[in-house]
């Protein structure tokens, strides 16, 4: 069973011209270390990252993932997909789950646009199997709304924040 | 009209779908797989002699086990199996079972007739309290219990197998509120006890052994359509079901648990 949650947002800087906002995303570790926890993030060889993100309080649930992501500057955008992520506090169903993440930013003219398609896979098997699948759904689409919830906080404040700064500095 | 090739207002939509008809055979399924749109508001008996039947449409549509053949698709939500455990860990505190299906199925809760706060005071009426882990609770209590989060929320199609403890003295309370949120919504039951079936059903499907549909039409025509054709049939007050929902779920033929998993 798949879960999949798509979400776009366009975020708005003043004042900046679509140059500018190329300049800043071409160097991934810049727009990433806004976006995320900076302490938290560790650059890794070949463009890698590695993230230990802040726990997750899902219903009865305190889950905890760590990510390797690849990140590049394909030239028109910031591109970041995940090759790993084990997800802490799932006990058993840990096996049972996996998650999956692409996002990208581009710039345009006083503005960011950031997509991110997220997926859970579930293998119905072991505990899941004796759930019926519409709960199974719903939890796994609510564990996906949490991540877009924040990520897309974090794009609104860290992001932006760190986008304009970059741009007063870089006129 | 029950059901049709292409209902205008379908609640359920099945498509080439067939489900096993036989416990000990699990190549023997539907003869003519269903292609057919179930319409909104409408409270359907399904009535067959085939209780393994019964038992694999319930669990099927609740997702616990997948058809052989097709699939079938709910405009809304399709509620757990009603009195069902709707995959609750028994050793949940009854508050935490209740905050995660609250959450999980909010849109639900949000739409529904019965307030929590109605709910909760019911269930402290039977001493059933927040901080009580579910397995502990009596036999009578986790009934009530599965029964109350059942009817609390507001789900488009209510599936409805068995109603020994729905229809009990000590449920009254309960199947008041039920049928005050079932109001207008759709409900499948196969239930066989007669005096459930006038009170929650208007339509009736009559069903052969294999899937077939025989008759559909009203509550009162169905059951006297099976009575005069189905040899076999019978409906009583006392009824219940050879299959408990939650026996053999996998449908795996070595799987003989006895898990309760709703």
């Amino acid at each position: 069973m798949q879960v999949h949650r798509s979400h776009d947002i366009a975020l708005p800087l003043p004042d900046t011209s679509q140059s500018q906002l190329q300049g800043y995303l071409s160097q991934p570790g810049r727009p990433l270390k806004a976006l995320l926890n900076r302490k938290k993030v560790e650059r890794l060889a070949n463009n890698r990252f590695f993230y230990s993100s802040r726990p997750y309080q899902l219903l009865n649930f305190q889950l905890q993932p760590e990510v390797v992501f690849l990140s590049n500057w394909d030239g028109d955008q910031l591109n970041i997909v995940f090759e790993q992520c084990i997800i802490h506090g799932l006990g058993r169903l840990q096996e049972l789950i996996q998650f999956k993440c692409q996002a990208s930013i581009r710039p345009e003219q006083e503005c960011l646009m950031a997509k991110a398609d997220l997926s859970l896979e579930l293998s119905i098997s072991g505990s899941l199997k004796r759930l019926p699948q519409p709960l199974v759904q719903r939890t796994a689409g609510l564990a996906l709304g949490l991540v877009t919830d924040r990520l897309e906080k974090r794009c609104r404040t860290g992001l932006v924040r760190g986008a304009l700064d970059w741009v007063e500095k870089h006129p | 009209m029950v059901i049709a090739k292409a209902s205008a207002n379908p609640v359920l939509t099945f498509q080439n779908f067939s489900l096993r008809c036989d416990k000990s055979n699990p190549n023997v399924s539907f003869k003519q797989p269903w292609s057919w749109g179930l319409s909104s508001g409408n409270r359907i008996a399904v009535i067959t002699t085939n209780s393994y039947l019964r038992y694999q449409l319930i669990v099927g549509l609740a997702g616990l086990v997948p058809p052989v053949s097709g699939e079938f698709f709910g405009e809304g939500v399709i509620g757990w199996p009603v009195g069902g455990e709707a995959g609750l860990d028994s050793k949940l505190r009854v508050s935490h079972a209740f905050s995660f299906l609250s959450n999980v199925y909010g849109d639900c809760l949000e739409k529904s007739q019965i307030s929590s706060d109605e709910v909760w005071t019911l269930l402290e009426e039977v001493s059933i309290y927040p901080q009580l882990i579910i397995k502990e609770l009596t036999k009578t209590q986790k009934d009530f219990f599965f029964l109350a989060l059942s009817v609390l929320f507001s789900f488009d199609l209510y599936l409805i197998p068995k109603t020994k403890f729905l229809m009990s003295k000590a449920a009254k309370p309960l199947r008041r509120l039920l049928l005050k949120q079932i109001e207008g919504k759709s409900l499948i039951a196969t239930s066989t006890n007669s005096r459930f079936l006038r009170e929650f059903c208007a339509d009736g499907l009559v069903l052969g052994s294999f899937g077939e549909i025989l008759f559909s039409g009203e509550l009162s025509e169905s059951m006297q359509w099976a009575r005069d054709n189905l040899e076999g049939f019978d409906v009583s007050d006392s009824e219940d079901d050879k299959f408990d929902v939650g026996l053999n779920l996998t449908n795996l033929e070595t799987s003989d648990d006895q898990d309760d998993d709703f």
